[in-house]
């Protein structure tokens, strides 16, 4: 299969090759590879990268040049580099590509100046660049302005626009489900005319395909429009949002969307009339203790944003607390899920050993190194252990894990796990929102034992599963576990999940509080 | 014991969520004091604040001891408001957005007890960690540190208002006022300037922290141009000649503070890890910040070695030679681009005699002129002919005695700390830099700008008349009086046609008299003895008379300040945005095609200049396929928000809805847009024409 063209712009990269006396050589080297001129051609990038995430691990400024489009040729050319024992980075993944890293260490007395230069960045290349007849320059392709105001004078001819939802993409993501609530409550709860705007990525999952959406740029650009900047990027919405002009703009998650809300308060930008709401999901605390998200951009949007909503109490309450927001702007709103379905045992309890199941990314937050130590303590339990690594910011060996430890690597979506042959659903993670995996294990009433972290003791309680308040503790995990793996606490508990899930999270439900929330906002 | 208690003024305007981390870290310094027995009263000065700050303000009134609002718009003004008002001789300063250690207060109450408290001593935290769009730490140094040079001060920042001080040095130095109207602000820098040169100490409490928020970049587009520090007696000459005066003549160890100013810079010395204090505090502060905790990240944890703050020893040790050459008076100053480096000392003949001319006083003051020649070794060149001193910027920065963003700020001292007469500019560009940096303070520091063109013809594309005209222009739209600009060349008069510019012509030709004199100075080289050609020495006594023409400035009248629209000529209207210039090819061009082209409306020209940064940028669009071409424009124009882009359409008369609808459209991206998607089918683009943005 052809794989769209990983976009990239080579010229910073050779801007900041130039800036260090040391790599001279090696850029001359990369710019005499016969591939740099048909890298845009290239149908083999990694499959399952998250260079964001990943460069957010790294250091804020990785993550600034990532955003105005800097790494993304470095990335192409350790691409093609390969690593140093010889493995490509595209059989493996940038995440531990020890090429990857190396060639993105760019000195730190040159972050400065980089970014200096970064700012101050206008448009034509570099005259480094400009020199290098070799070089393809993608991002001087295609056109952006033009053809998204066609599409959106298209898009309009179908039919008249009420709101718009800003998402990165229309994922796998619990962002992305967020997003899709919020047009499903305009569409069938509120009758209104929504349209998802995709702005940091074309992916559409095949769930979300008949939803009515518009990509920022075509599936050829990618993220970050090939490099060029946000500039151009905070442009098109602009363009977009004042040719629709909507009553409300919504925005999930999305860098594009966030940096436009903040060029809006910060008047750098044209103000529509619509109503702005964002939501914001709980603080990512990485390996290394920083505390990352969108709700740190708080303090710079509060002068455009009309409602902030979060999907638990726990966490409106922690940015209520950082910035002194009052309680009129804040809302917590309890996301449904798709259906409520009991899935029943495949096999009675009892006879055979209990199987707990633990299905998340293999990342510092959810700690999964932790579950071979609550195995190690309960022999006769089977864990099955689902998910693969995206931040990479923690190490977990697949290798040797206790007898009744299997490790089955990655999985699509929830649903297509073994969850008949499962009695609970073990979640230990660190810190977290409201976890989607809870809410869709409690909708086929898997009981669940689970960290009292974030937003998860308002959907997890004594009735339908067990807290665990010290998240490290792998005895308090096998306590909990234990007891509930007794048949008949675990078939009570069932019950109580699936009670619980009916009275607060269908879609009923949503669509009822939702439509309060809604107008409360367009009344204001 | 002389202190018991003191008062944290917090001074808030806008903050609105900003001010909550502050509020919540200074309560519990606040809490970590009183448990030490000291007392710290919080008063809030909120100027002109929103509502939204104020609610935070009421969020935490329970720790609050006093609020009051004031209308002076000025952090200066509601600063000393503040400080007048204070129940306590101690002050502590405070903004509305920065966190502090939890030991700051109770650092000072150490210090109190202690007995080393010092009336005339300003305080700071010891470490200044710069958070958010960046993230640094650098250690405050101590003034009276032998290795510290106040003169660093002419081109960075030591000592901020994070401060604490008994508050009868605010009495008898006055911090200087923030005056946007003159450029003037930082006025904490000011401050340090003016306490530093009447023997006031800045130093630090140990182990203490200001978090100081610097805010995203990409949101500071627009925000207001550079400031400068005010005029301060450290920078005087006297003060300069009494320092070493002192270096000179007492026993060394009798020496005051700095007698060593030519050590080692402290930042050159040895780095000292930043502490455990550091990574305490960083936790404890991050409760309320989690911003914080990217400091190790970005490679700041307790085992981290710090320097004091870069100093530019070599910078003191230029200024403190050229100042005394230049007296603290009166100054002319002439800015001379490397192109004119050939006939710059006829050109100096002329300035020297003209400026004295037109002088009431006829008096020659100091000529300062920064010239730009990387082929003179020199940096200072002492002209006495012209009783000048001549700094070769060129060889200056080259000599890296500042860093580049500082140079601007370097030179702008200069005018300063003289009454600068005349600031006559050929067309440099380090004025050109200068002014988009400084735009308020050179237009209140050089009052008396004239423009000086040699050029014989008026190129599109000469740079050093376009940077001259550029600066004219943004000095008007500064002061909104025309900026004089005196032509050699009647053939540039001609063409400069512009709204924001005075341009100054005499009954006799400057053009000619320069020719006469080059005439003259070549044919005594022939034949020795020669007697100067007719009219070799009208230049000075022409430029004399236009000098003090210059002098009555005429304001930008409104209508020309909104110049552009829609301007009927002949059977068409041309829509010009303000300022934008066409070449007289586009008016021809532009007629014959809308003639001849009945199913189209619109003509725009091929070449549309633009300005990113200060510099100049064209875009060529082709004419075959306007959609596209337009559209490559319109992505250029999105990519560049910062630039200036001209509009010149061209529609028939009949067409007024169309031209109504261009010229209503609001900003340049949106008549673009409407080029390219709405007329996409009715335009074209001539050939070979040229538009250009304000200037020219």
């Amino acid at each position: 299969m052809q794989k769209p063209a990983r976009p990239f712009d080579a010229r910073w990269d050779l801007a900041l090759w130039n800036l260090s006396p040391s790599s001279r050589d090696r850029l001359d080297g990369f710019m005499a590879r016969p591939e740099f001129d048909t890298l845009a051609e290239s149908d083999n990038p990694p499959n399952d990268w998250s260079d964001r995430l990943f460069v957010e691990t790294q250091d804020q400024n990785m993550t600034e040049f990532l955003d105005l489009g800097i790494l993304h040729g470095t990335f192409a050319a350790a691409l093609l580099q390969g690593d140093a024992d010889g493995t490509s980075v595209a059989g493996g993944r940038m995440a531990s590509s020890k090429a990857y890293a190396d060639e993105t260490g760019i000195p730190g007395n040159l972050y400065d100046t980089c970014l200096e230069m970064t700012h101050k960045r206008s448009g034509p290349p570099l005259l480094l660049a400009a020199r290098s007849a070799k070089v393809q320059w993608k991002s001087s392709g295609s056109l952006l302005l033009v053809d998204l105001i066609n599409r959106v004078q298209a898009e309009l001819e179908k039919g008249p626009i009420s709101d718009i939802i800003i998402l990165p993409s229309l994922g796998v993501g619990g962002a992305e489900r967020v997003g899709y609530w919020h047009y499903r409550l305009l569409k069938e709860g509120l009758g209104r005319n929504p349209l998802l705007l995709l702005a940091d990525h074309p992916r559409t999952e095949a769930k979300y395909a008949n939803l009515r959406a518009m990509t920022l740029v075509d599936d050829a650009e990618g993220p970050f429009i090939k490099g060029r900047g946000p500039d151009i990027l905070l442009q098109c919405i602009s363009a977009l949002v004042s040719r629709i002009a909507p009553e409300t703009v919504h925005v999930v998650q999305s860098f594009p969307g966030f940096l436009w809300l903040e060029s809006l308060a910060a008047n750098l930008m044209p103000r529509s009339g619509a109503k702005h709401i964002a939501s914001f999901f709980c603080a990512h605390t990485h390996g290394d203790g920083t505390v990352d998200g969108y709700h740190l951009k708080i303090p710079y949007l509060e002068g455009i944003l009309d409602n902030y909503v979060v999907d638990n109490r726990h966490f409106v309450n922690e940015i209520r607390t950082l910035n002194a927001l009052p309680e009129s702007t804040c809302s917590t709103l309890d996301y449904p899920v798709e259906q409520i379905q009991p899935i029943w045992p495949s096999e009675p309890m009892g006879d055979r050993p209990g199987r707990v199941l633990w299905a998340a990314r293999f990342d510092h937050q959810k700690q999964p190194q932790i579950v071979p130590q609550i195995a190690a303590l309960m022999p006769d339990v089977e864990f099955h252990m689902y998910g693969t690594q995206v931040m990479g910011d923690t190490s977990f060996d697949a290798e040797n894990l206790p007898p009744n430890v299997f490790f089955h690597g990655p999985f699509s979506n929830f649903f297509a796990l073994p969850i008949a042959r499962m009695d609970l659903y073990l979640n230990t993670a660190f810190f977290e929102g409201l976890p989607q995996a809870l809410a869709e294990a409690s909708s086929v009433g898997l009981p669940v034992v689970a960290s009292a972290v974030g937003g998860v003791p308002e959907i997890i309680g004594a009735k339908n599963g067990r807290l665990v308040h010290n998240v490290s503790d792998p005895a308090e995990y096998a306590t909990a576990i234990r007891e509930l793996l007794d048949p008949s606490v675990n078939a009570r508990a069932r019950a109580a999940t699936l009670k619980m899930m009916i009275e607060k999270r269908s879609f009923e439900v949503f669509c009822q509080k939702g439509a309060q929330w809604f107008e409360s906002i367009l009344a204001k | 014991m002389a202190h018991s208690q003191a008062t944290a003024i917090i001074n808030v305007h806008r903050e609105g969520a900003l001010l909550t981390p502050t509020l919540r870290s200074l309560i519990l310094a606040k809490k970590v004091a009183a448990e030490a027995g000291f007392t710290v009263r919080f008063d809030v000065v909120a100027d002109r604040p929103d509502a939204r700050t104020l609610y935070v303000v009421e969020q935490f009134a329970e720790h609050i001891n006093r609020v009051q609002t004031v209308e002076y718009g000025n952090l200066t003004m509601s600063r000393d408001h503040g400080i007048t008002n204070s129940e306590t001789d101690l002050v502590f300063l405070h903004d509305g957005d920065d966190l502090y250690s939890s030991n700051w207060y109770t650092a000072l109450w150490k210090q109190i007890v202690s007995g080393a408290f010092d009336d005339n001593t300003v305080y700071h935290t010891r470490l200044f960690a710069r958070f958010g769009a960046l993230y640094d730490v650098c250690k405050i140094p101590d003034s009276t540190s032998i290795a510290f040079d106040p003169y660093s001060l002419l081109v960075d920042w030591y000592f901020s208002n994070k401060c604490v001080f008994n508050r009868k040095l605010v009495q008898d130095y006055p911090i200087p006022p923030i005056d946007k109207t003159r450029g003037l602000g930082n006025e904490d820098w000011s401050w340090s300037a003016d306490t530093i040169a009447a023997g006031v100490r800045h130093t630090f409490l140990p182990d203490t922290i200001c978090f100081y928020r610097v805010k995203p970049s990409h949101l500071s587009l627009g925000a207001v141009k550079g400031v400068m520090q005010s005029r301060s007696p450290l920078y005087e000459t006297a003060h300069i000649a009494r320092q070493s005066r002192i270096r000179c003549r007492e026993p060394l160890a009798l020496l005051p503070p700095n007698a060593g100013l030519d050590m080692k810079a402290l930042s050159k010395w040895p780095q000292e890890p930043l502490g455990d204090t550091f990574d305490h505090e960083m936790k404890v502060q991050s409760q309320f910040e989690p911003l914080l905790t990217q400091f190790p990240r970005r490679g700041h944890t307790g085992k981290t070695g710090v320097s004091e703050k870069k100093m530019y020893p070599q910078l003191g040790r230029f200024y403190r030679r050229v100042r005394p050459l230049l007296g603290d008076g009166d100054l002319d100053i002439v800015w001379m681009p490397k192109h004119l480096n050939f006939p710059k000392d006829q050109l100096l003949d002329w300035m020297a005699e003209a400026m004295a001319l037109s002088s009431e006083k006829l008096t020659m003051p100091p000529l300062l002129v920064f010239f730009e020649d990387m082929d003179d070794p020199d940096i200072v060149v002492k002209l006495d002919r012209w009783n000048a001193i001549a700094i070769n910027i060129a060889r200056l920065d080259a000599s890296g005695i500042y860093d580049d963003f500082q140079k601007t700020r370097f030179l702008m001292r200069f005018l300063m700390q003289n009454t600068v007469r005349h600031s006559v500019d050929f067309g440099s560009p380090t004025l050109g830099r200068l002014m988009r940096d400084f735009p308020a303070a050179y237009s209140h520091f050089a009052p008396n700008h004239i423009g000086v063109l040699t050029h014989r013809t008026c190129d599109y594309y000469d740079q050093g008349l376009a940077t001259a005209v550029t600066t004219a222009v943004a000095l008007a739209r500064q002061r909104q009086v025309r900026t004089p600009m005196i032509p050699f060349s009647n053939a540039v008069t001609a063409e400069l046609i512009n709204p924001f510019l005075q341009v100054l012509t005499g009954d006799q030709d400057l053009l000619a008299a320069a020719d006469a004199v080059n005439h003259a100075r070549f044919a005594k080289a022939l034949e020795p003895g020669t007697l100067p050609a007719p009219g070799a020495t009208a230049g000075p006594d022409i430029l004399s008379h236009l000098f003090t023409r210059a002098r009555q400035l005429e304001p930008v009248g409104a209508a020309e300040r909104e110049l552009g629209g829609i301007i009927p000529r002949g059977p068409v209207l041309d829509i010009l945005s303000p300022g934008a210039v066409v070449n007289q090819y586009f008016q021809t061009a532009s007629s014959w095609l809308l003639d001849k082209n009945r199913d189209k409306s619109l003509v725009i020209p091929s070449n549309i200049f633009f300005r990113v940064a200060g510099r100049d940028q064209a875009m060529y669009l082709p004419g075959n396929d306007p959609a596209h071409s337009l559209a490559r424009f319109l992505d250029m124009i999105a990519q560049n928000p910062d630039a200036s882009f001209p509009v010149a359409v061209t529609v028939r008369s009949s067409d007024m809805e169309i031209a109504e609808d261009i010229a209503n459209a609001g900003s340049p991206l949106d008549v673009y847009t409407k080029l390219a998607v709405d007329y996409r089918d009715k335009i074209m683009i001539a050939q070979q024409s040229v538009v250009m943005p304000e200037v020219l």
